[in-house]
């Protein structure tokens, strides 16, 4: 049997090509309905269409016609019989049909090519029968996967083709993975982008799509009509002044200038380069278990235990990364508390949960991460390993109430970086902390320019997170006894030279005999020569 | 196309129409054995000669059958009793296909329906090689 390619991956990966016939007949999907059609619709429509072209094209390779009990055969005609092993046969005889149920149908005398009897089979029976029903295709039959099925197991190849055709086609337009032909937009005038931002400006908060439409006056019998949000969403996404802030599914319009600064570039503290990964297996249980109750994005979602999306409070230790940017990470654990969007960092609402007062943040989904935290970790001066607990608001899943467990202050043994011959060193010192923290995590720092010009400094020798290591256990061990370090410490030391996922820093420790392993997670350096 | 393949337990079973053409048996008689003794819709029911267009649901093939098979299918509707727990085995078979047309079924799903025996032991009744009351393995697999 011929075998079909709209079955393969390999065909929806590297073959499938949008056509100009699939353009054309979308654009006339879109003209005969006028409406707006979603990148999901385009893309079943063209994956269906091509299926179909297939199914025909191997219907025609057959010797003779499909049977199906509604068709009319005549005397002569060759039919295939799918359910029958494929046979093909020729009828050759027609006569009435007798059945008290059914009023008129035929039946049709076949031979087969095989030889034997001549068998009877149904037709010109237009009534319900398996064979009959309207999806009941040759690849059904076969056994083969439908177009529906088609779709869904290649959907996001087959999406990411059809995005790409349609995102660059000079006769459509989009937003947001949703489509409409250029031509039928109504109009625009260029004044309307100064009302719309006036708007913004005199609300001082992001503005629905359907409350700009009516500041703008284009309401069409006191309603927005779903062409008119389209057109004013495509207008405002090509003007720079203009900027998308809401979730997935809202669209929240709000200025540009009104945004931080840093919004677009990921923070020095919590990029990371995707080439430097790590392999969980080689971790023991002990070492896993440490790495799951790190609270960085860096941490493969796998590696972390899974929040169930109903959980209305979460805690998490603030590691160096977040506290130094300013910003949280959106891991498992913390996901379900962010509204996200894949097409634009989302303005959510933090609420103090000491003070009761608000202020903005900012979800990168891309990154992982949540910016806008850097005023609230001064103002209450949290260290790093902060216990910070995360609580969905009842009303509105853009607010999100934060805060802190509070402690009567005293002074703590703690250590605190000091900065020797342009090195990062340690020392033991009392701080008055205020709150619950991860002792093991906690460094606090003496002077944020110097660490910043190690910083600095790190990243232009491209500094290696082994380096770094030898550097950091060496200098930690002498703040102990047994000269030993805690794997949650290493991290935070290392990461404040340069970024490094935990489980990188675990493996590094792991595959370097100089490092030894104690227990409860605790590491001594084993030579005193570097490799 | 009737090539013999041995059946297993996921093999579907069906009333081959043909065999009791080709064997000569009386499949009308057959039919007759079934109905109640007291059975109104018999006795006042159709010509007992008179034969119709029976239609494969899976396959759309025709067989010329006694009418007396969609009076009896009427009494299994109205009959809980219809697939009779003191029938052998091979009645009770010939029954559950009267009752849902002659759909093909599995071993299994015979056994769902008459609840005796096992699956296995129904497959050893009807998968021999020798067939009784023209049950044997549907050419629709499907």
């Amino acid at each position: 049997m011929k075998q079909r390619k709209t079955q393969t991956p390999e065909f929806w990966q590297e073959q499938f090509q949008i056509n100009p016939n699939d353009v054309e007949v979308i654009s006339n999907q879109i003209i005969d309905e006028s409406r707006i059609f979603s990148l999901d619709e385009i893309a079943f429509s063209i994956a269906q269409q091509t299926c179909e072209d297939e199914e025909r094209r191997m219907i025609e390779l057959q010797d003779g016609r499909l049977y199906q009990p509604k068709e009319h055969y005549e005397v002569d005609e060759k039919v295939f019989f799918p359910q029958l092993d494929f046979a093909v046969g020729t009828v050759n005889q027609v006569r009435g049909g007798n059945h008290p149920n059914y009023d008129q149908f035929s039946v049709i005398g076949v031979t087969f090519k095989t030889g034997g009897r001549t068998r009877e089979f149904v037709a010109d029976f237009d009534y319900d029968h398996n064979l009959n029903s309207h999806h009941e295709g040759l690849a059904d039959i076969q056994g083969f996967l439908t177009p529906e099925e088609v779709y869904q197991t290649y959907q996001t190849t087959i999406q990411n083709k059809v995005k790409a055709t349609f995102d660059n086609h000079e006769d459509f337009i989009g937003f947001q993975d949703r489509y409409f032909l250029k031509d039928l937009l109504p109009e625009f005038q260029e004044g309307l982008f100064n009302i719309a931002d006036a708007a913004i400006d005199i609300h001082s908060k992001p503005l629905t799509i359907d409350t700009l439409v009516a500041e703008i006056g284009l309401l069409d019998d006191g309603q927005a009509t779903d062409i008119n949000r389209f057109m004013i969403n495509c207008q405002l996404a090509a003007d720079a002044r203009f900027t998308d802030v809401g979730p997935t599914g809202q669209v929240l319009w709000y200025l540009t200038r009104l945004q931080p600064d840093n919004l677009g570039v990921t923070p020095p503290w919590l990029a990371s380069d995707s080439a430097e990964d790590y392999d969980v297996s080689i971790l023991d249980e002990e070492l896993q278990e440490i790495l799951a109750d790190i609270d960085d994005e860096l941490v493969h979602p796998d590696d972390m235990p899974t929040v169930d999306e109903d959980v209305k409070e979460v805690t998490i230790g603030l590691v160096y990364p977040h506290w130094r940017a300013g910003s949280l990470p959106v891991t498992t654990k913390t996901r379900s508390f962010f509204p996200q969007s894949s097409y634009n960092p989302v303005l959510v609402e933090f609420i103090d949960g000491r003070s009761g007062d608000s202020f903005s943040g900012w979800v990168v989904q891309q990154e992982n991460y949540v910016l806008g935290l850097e005023e609230w970790y001064k103002k209450y001066s949290l260290p790093v390993g902060t216990f910070i607990t995360l609580k969905k608001s009842t009303d509105d899943p853009t607010k999100i109430v934060i805060d802190y467990q509070p402690v009567r202050s005293q002074r703590d043994w703690v250590r605190q970086t000091t900065i020797s011959n342009n090195k990062l060193r340690f020392k033991m010192n009392t701080g008055a902390i205020g709150c619950k923290y991860d002792e093991l995590m906690m460094i606090g720092l003496d002077n944020s320019s110097k660490v910043d010009a190690l910083w600095n400094k790190a990243q232009e020798r491209n500094l290696s997170v082994y380096d770094a290591l030898c550097d950091m256990i060496l200098e930690l061990s002498k703040l102990s006894p047994q000269s030993t370090v805690h794997i949650k410490t290493l991290y935070t030391a290392v990461n404040i030279l340069r970024r490094a996922s935990p489980g990188l820093i675990f493996q590094e420790l792991v595959n370097n005999p100089e490092f030894v392993g104690m227990k409860h997670g605790y590491w001594s350096y084993g030579s005193s020569d570097k490799k | 196309m009737s090539k013999y393949i041995k059946p297993n337990i996921d093999t579907k079973f069906h009333i081959d129409f043909y065999w009791w053409e080709k064997t000569g048996k009386n499949l009308r008689s057959h039919i007759q054995s079934l109905f109640k003794a007291e059975s109104e819709m018999y006795h006042a029911g159709y010509d007992v000669t008179e034969t119709f267009d029976w239609i494969d649901p899976e396959t759309g093939e025709i067989s010329k059958i006694p009418m007396l098979w969609l009076q009896l299918r009427e009494e299994a509707q109205d009959d809980d009793e219809f697939i009779d727990e003191y029938a052998s085995l091979i009645s009770g078979v010939f029954r559950a296909f009267v009752a849902n047309n002659n759909v093909p079924l599995t071993s299994v799903e015979l056994y769902q329906l008459l609840e005796k025996q096992s699956p296995e032991m129904i497959l050893q009744t009807i998968g021999r090689y020798r067939t009784h009351d023209g049950i044997r393995p549907s050419p629709f697999q499907g």
